[in-house]
């Protein structure tokens, strides 16, 4: 019965978002009307306010959707950044791994708002400091810098953890087919680790995906600061960020489902 | 077989890792076209041996030469004696992130440089040897252990290497499955292939090994062609290995 269940639910996953979707707000109006005497009531959740927390304003990237441009470049950029410490890590001499190592633990000592203030306020003095000339970073590509500095160390770790995982007869394989260092290395163990590592990525996303929310304190209108900028208008706290938990929760768990699915594919194809 | 070519000269070979005294002494030759089985318990060493001629492993000292080339030597490739000596592992080793044709190619078309439609060709052809001429587009996975070790016997065998190198290629697999691994090596002993293997299969070394090689704690302690191997043993050790593992 159970798995009955869940073979449904996998099939027809978009629609279940859809419908719970609407479940949602449909309750949420429900509450609305028993909770609210009719005097103080105002309307929370009408259309346009929903559009400026998906959307944002007409003409302007915001909201959920810039929550996820924010993310995704973000996963790209310290992904590329990440891949390069991680190499950078795993190589043995001395004078290429250090400094990785030590961007890498630091980023992890660090506290993401800290970056992410830090980047906002420092880029303008220290670039100007080195440059001569005033260099100002918008509140979003400051915001976009530190997401990237700061996940690239998180990635670092998943990558160096799935170029660990590769078992030494791998590298004994390739070499005995005469294949070079730089071969063995891009033509077999990196992509293996690649695929290893795709869940570990897909939920590192999905962390990422909720610490964009963080960028809302330099004032990118991403989509938690466009909930807060309703809220100080009309002040219906619960109604909107009861919407806006429910909204994080639809997305996570179903970028976590996605990322379990994977898991499944990936396990299949390397178990041998 | 009737050439004189020395393929592989290991001369006072001594190998250790830390204080473990790995190799020790080892005076061993093998000559073109020869098929040499080696023989031992577990831990005496040969695996390390083998993994020597290709340079797997380090060794302390001593000189080794395949087919000419000194492996001490700075100016020898070491990519290139490894062409000349494929090798086939205990536990396969194939790539599983890529499809049976891709693990047979992948070496003749990214190490040698041959076009990609030339490789294949001689694959399939290589899988057709190994008889799992249907399967070139699975995945490792999808293979039973005898067939996987089949696709690494045709991947070490697509390089067109002059000499083979078996580490226990049937230590992993179940018995039913070793039969067929036996059989296509068996195939390649009939070839002009120098072939030196580690196996506990004296069924195999009885029929098809020109050279018993038994080691114990390292060394080499006796060489001897199967049939005096067998029936009179030079010395007490080999004698109580022969009847462990016979019984």
């Amino acid at each position: 019965m159970n798995e009955a269940i869940k073979l449904y639910f996998e099939k027809n996953k978009i629609l279940f978002f859809i419908l719970n979707l609407v479940m949602i707000i449909a309750l949420l109006k429900l509450f609305q009307m028993l909770a609210y005497p009719k005097a103080d009531f105002k309307e929370a959740l009408t259309l346009n306010n929903i559009k400026f927390m998906l959307v944002g304003m007409d003409g302007e990237l915001g909201g959920l959707a810039l929550t996820f441009v924010i993310a995704i470049i973000s996963i790209i950029g310290s992904f590329i950044f990440g891949s390069i410490l991680a190499i950078a890590r795993f190589s043995k001499n001395r004078f290429i791994n250090t400094p990785a190592i030590l961007y890498i633990e630091l980023f992890r000592a660090l506290p993401l708002i800290m970056v992410i203030f830090w980047v906002y306020f420092a880029v303008p003095i220290v670039g100007g400091a080195l440059f001569h000339t005033k260099i100002s970073a918008s509140a979003l590509t400051s915001a976009l810098i530190s997401f990237t500095l700061f996940e690239s160390a998180y990635i670092a770790e998943i990558v160096r953890a799935g170029l660990k995982s590769i078992p030494q007869g791998q590298f004994e394989a390739a070499k005995t087919l005469g294949m070079s260092g730089y071969q063995t290395f891009f033509l077999i163990i990196l992509p293996q680790a690649y695929r290893r590592m795709i869940p570990a990525i897909v939920s590192q996303f999905v962390s990422l995906f909720k610490d964009t929310s963080l960028a809302y304190v330099i004032g990118v209108i991403e989509f938690f600061r466009a909930a807060t900028i309703i809220n100080n208008r009309i002040y219906q706290s619960f109604e909107i960020f009861s919407f806006v938990a429910i909204v994080y929760f639809i997305c996570s768990f179903s970028l976590s489902k996605i990322a379990a699915m994977m898991e499944r594919k990936v396990q299949k194809q390397l178990h041998t | 077989m009737n050439n004189n070519k020395i393929m592989i000269k290991m001369q006072n070979v001594q190998k250790y890792y830390g204080d473990f005294h790995a190799l020790r002494d080892i005076d061993f030759t093998v000559k073109e076209g020869e098929i040499v089985v080696i023989c031992g318990p577990s831990g005496s060493g040969k695996s390390t041996l083998i993994r020597c001629i290709n340079a797997l492993e380090d060794f302390s000292s001593g000189s080794i030469t395949v087919d000419g080339k000194d492996l001490k030597d700075k100016k020898t490739d070491i990519k290139k004696v490894r062409q000349e000596a494929g090798m086939v592992f205990q536990h396969f080793n194939l790539f599983p992130h890529k499809t049976i044709l891709e693990n047979i190619t992948i070496g003749p078309v990214k190490v040698k440089k041959i076009p990609k439609e030339k490789a294949e060709k001689k694959a399939r052809e290589l899988l057709e040897k190994v008889k799992i001429p249907h399967q070139a587009d699975k995945y490792p996975s999808q293979l039973s252990g005898g067939q996987q070790q089949r696709v690494a016997i045709a991947r070490a065998l697509a390089m067109e290497p002059k000499i083979i190198l078996f580490d226990e290629p049937t230590s992993a697999l179940d018995p039913e499955m070793i039969g067929e691994v036996l059989d296509v090596m068996k195939s390649l002993a009939t070839e002009n292939f120098t072939i030196v293997c580690v196996t506990h299969e004296m069924g195999f070394a009885k029929e098809v090994a020109n050279r018993i090689v038994f080691m114990s704690d390292g060394m080499i302690i006796e060489e001897n062609n199967p049939h005096d191997f067998f029936n009179n043993p030079k010395t007490d050790r080999a004698k109580r290995f022969l009847k462990e593992i016979l019984t």
